[in-house]
């Protein structure tokens, strides 16, 4: 590991928590019921900033979608703690109908399948119209707002194009009606889970572009949630990597790409195939995550770890700064150390 | 030595009511054997009706389908069942394709039943064993339903299960897009693996140009029921001549923040000009 030799300057957030716009701190969602809960999310904290772009990654089952989906509390089932305050309001502490007014309105959302977000039975333009009208925005109003932010993600002939239904539109069309419907009430947050993957690349791409375009000329914010390394390097300033229900790992996209800290981050980022360059073969992480109602005791990755050591089958490590700035979580980097080296790192820095 | 042929293959839907939809127009393909050999291109350009009219389940409109000397779509009694026997398959979905309700050892060992190559249920058993050991897992998943496995697991099961009676010829459908990096590596070394050892050939269809690069050493280009460009993986994919190629290529994400900002700064200027 060469990351502590080549500290980096950099801190991944010395921004003020006050003017966060959403903070999450130690949310925990526990699902199923009382006598054998499964704990699903450990504390994940998460600060975002107006206009900040930041990735949530990591392998099928990590959590991603549960973490995402809780802070919108879309699954009444789930037992959350912690708290998620978004423009200074703890979202966990208000009604189910204070709640709605956030949801779609304040917060816009983005699913992976846009199929499944659109009712096949309503024309487009009564969809992303939607919003508004529940806001009491006239019709008038509301359908001149709807062509506007259609015309801004490129769909052509927008007016007349309203009239039709999801059906009658491609998969990339139906993910910028999704997008619009998220956009419309003129959100300062959108959450994106895996807005892309269902889509061909070149699909893929002009999606993002248009994401990449709206939430610059808007100062939009974005959390995206995806399992392509790829997508996130061009799109995100900020990456947050999860494992078996935790946070294991935070830095900026570009310490990330050049000194992973974490091995699993490490891991992750060896497997990824590249257009640019073969191997004779391809690195993996051996074995899977585990279930979430059978994790191994001490740190979760311990199984899969190369580094692992004895400290590690015992021992859940804190999130701690990380050498090259942001945090991580692995015994691999001992207290003192990390925090002289980023204390290091930012007089270098400054 | 060409393995499996594809001479001038069109095929046309038609449906009541509708324009008919030209799926295929004059595909020419050839799989030499011992090769891996990539076919890539965007949803409905055509790739599963390629492998629907090699599995017989789709008549070809015209044109030819030549598997070791058998022309597929005429194939009958004998011919047909050494097709089915030495022409394999791996899809996509690892839990659409295993029946929920077969253990391991049935789902693996189905194909040496029906094709009469393991008769004895213990010696049967114990081909399983092996080939499960092969493939990462272990004797003791025998008994197990393929739900209990993991996305990756259940795609090692299918690979096995197609491994089985020994194929000459394994057909993947998107073998890994379902699949996390971590565990799509996992599948591309078992397969590389698996055919550098047994020698058999493979036809690999891919939508991820960076996963064609790293296993296959062919690759053709499909679009709009068209192959038009084919070569060594490295020359395509290095050099592409086909401006489908170029964007397909050009489309790829990098996991390189520095040249993916790049590309996005590009993009969002090609787009403020359209
Ligand atoms: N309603 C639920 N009840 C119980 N467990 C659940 C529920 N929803 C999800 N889980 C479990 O929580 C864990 C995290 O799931 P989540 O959907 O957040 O994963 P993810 O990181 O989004 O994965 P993917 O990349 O596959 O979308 C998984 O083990 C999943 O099986
Ligand atoms: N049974 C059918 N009847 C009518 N049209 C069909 C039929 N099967 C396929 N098609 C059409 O043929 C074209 C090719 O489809 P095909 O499924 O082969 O594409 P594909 O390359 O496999 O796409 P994907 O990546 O989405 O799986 C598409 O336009 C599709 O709509
Ligand atoms: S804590 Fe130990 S097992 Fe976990 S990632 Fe770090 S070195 Fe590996
Ligand atoms: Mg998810
Ligand atoms: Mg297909």
């Amino acid at each position: 590991m060469n990351t502590i030799m080549t500290a980096l300057p950099e801190q991944t957030d010395t921004r003020p928590e006050v003017d966060a716009l959403l903070s999450v701190r130690n949310l925990t969602i526990d699902a199923g019921t009382k006598p054998d809960p499964i704990r699903l999310v450990q504390d994940f904290s998460l600060d975002m900033f107006p206009g900040d772009r930041v990735a949530l990654v990591g392998e099928s089952g990590s959590g991603k979608s549960v973490t995402a989906r809780s802070i919108m509390r879309l699954d009444p089932d789930f037992r959350l703690s912690g708290s998620v305050r978004f423009q200074g309001q703890d979202l966990l502490k208000l009604s189910d109908r204070q709640m709605v007014r956030v949801r779609g309105h304040k917060i816009g959302m983005v699913f992976q399948d846009p199929m499944g977000a659109l009712n096949p039975l309503i024309t487009i333009g009564e969809q992303v119209m939607e919003p508004l009208r529940i806001a009491g925005v006239s019709r008038s109003e509301a359908e001149r707002r709807a062509k506007d932010v259609l015309d801004e993600l490129g769909v052509v002939n927008a007016a007349a194009r309203m009239k039709a239904y999801p059906h009658e539109f491609s998969g990339g069309m139906r993910q910028r009606v999704v997008l619009a419907m998220a956009l419309i009430s003129n959100p300062s947050l959108i959450i994106a889970d895996e807005p892309t993957t269902a889509l061909d690349v070149r699909v893929q791409e002009q999606v993002l572009t248009l994401m990449d375009k709206v939430s610059k000329e808007r100062g939009l914010a974005v959390l995206l949630i995806t399992h392509d390394l790829g997508t996130v390097a061009g799109f995100t300033d900020r990456v947050a990597v999860m494992y078996s229900g935790r946070k294991v790992d935070e830095a900026t996209v570009d310490n990330l790409f050049e000194h992973p800290a974490h091995p699993y981050t490490q891991g992750l980022l060896q497997a990824v195939p590249r257009i640019d360059q073969t191997v004779p073969r391809l690195l993996t992480i051996a074995g899977a995550p585990p279930h979430p109602a059978a994790r191994p005791a001490g740190c979760a990755f311990n199984p899969r770890c190369p580094k692992a050591f004895d400290l590690c089958r015992q021992e859940v490590p804190e999130l701690r700064p990380a050498p090259g700035g942001g945090v991580v979580a692995c015994h691999h980097y001992p207290e003192a150390e990390a925090e002289a080296e980023a204390e290091a790192g930012e007089e270098q820095g400054a | 030595m060409s393995l499996l042929e594809l001479r001038d293959v069109c095929k046309t839907f038609h449906a009541f009511g509708r324009e008919p939809v030209k799926a295929l127009r004059d595909i020419n393909l050839t799989v030499e054997e011992g090769t891996i050999t990539g076919l890539v291109g965007e949803s409905g350009s055509g790739k599963t009706t390629i492998i629907k009219s090699i599995m017989g389940l789709e008549k070809p409109t015209s044109g030819t389908i030549t598997y070791d000397g058998i022309n597929i779509p005429e194939a009958k009694g004998d011919e047909l069942r050494r097709v089915r026997r030495e022409v394999q398959f791996v899809f996509q979905d690892p839990t659409s394709s295993l029946n929920p309700r077969m253990t391991v050892e049935k789902l693996v060992g189905e194909g040496l039943l029906v094709h009469k190559l393991e008769t004895d249920r213990s010696r049967r058993r114990a081909r399983v064993a092996d080939l499960l050991t092969m493939v990462g897992l272990s004797d003791r998943d025998l008994d197990r339903h393929p739900r209990s496995f993991s996305g990756g697991q259940r795609q090692r099961i299918a690979i096995a299960r197609a491994l089985a009676i020994g194929p000459k010829l394994l057909i993947c459908d998107e073998p890994v897009s379902a699949l996390d990096v971590s565990v799509q590596a996992q599948v591309l070394n078992l397969l590389q693996d698996m055919q550098e050892e047994l020698g058999f050939t493979v036809l690999f269809i891919a939508h991820d140009l960076a996963v064609v690069r790293q296993i296959c050493s062919r690759v053709a280009v499909i679009q709009s029921g068209q192959i038009v460009e084919e070569g060594p993986s490295e020359t395509v994919l290095a050099n592409p001549t086909h401006p489908y190629t170029q964007a397909l290529l050009r489309a790829v994400p990098n996991p390189n923040p520095t040249v993916a900002r790049q590309r996005a700064q590009e993009r969002l200027a090609e787009e403020k000009v359209a």
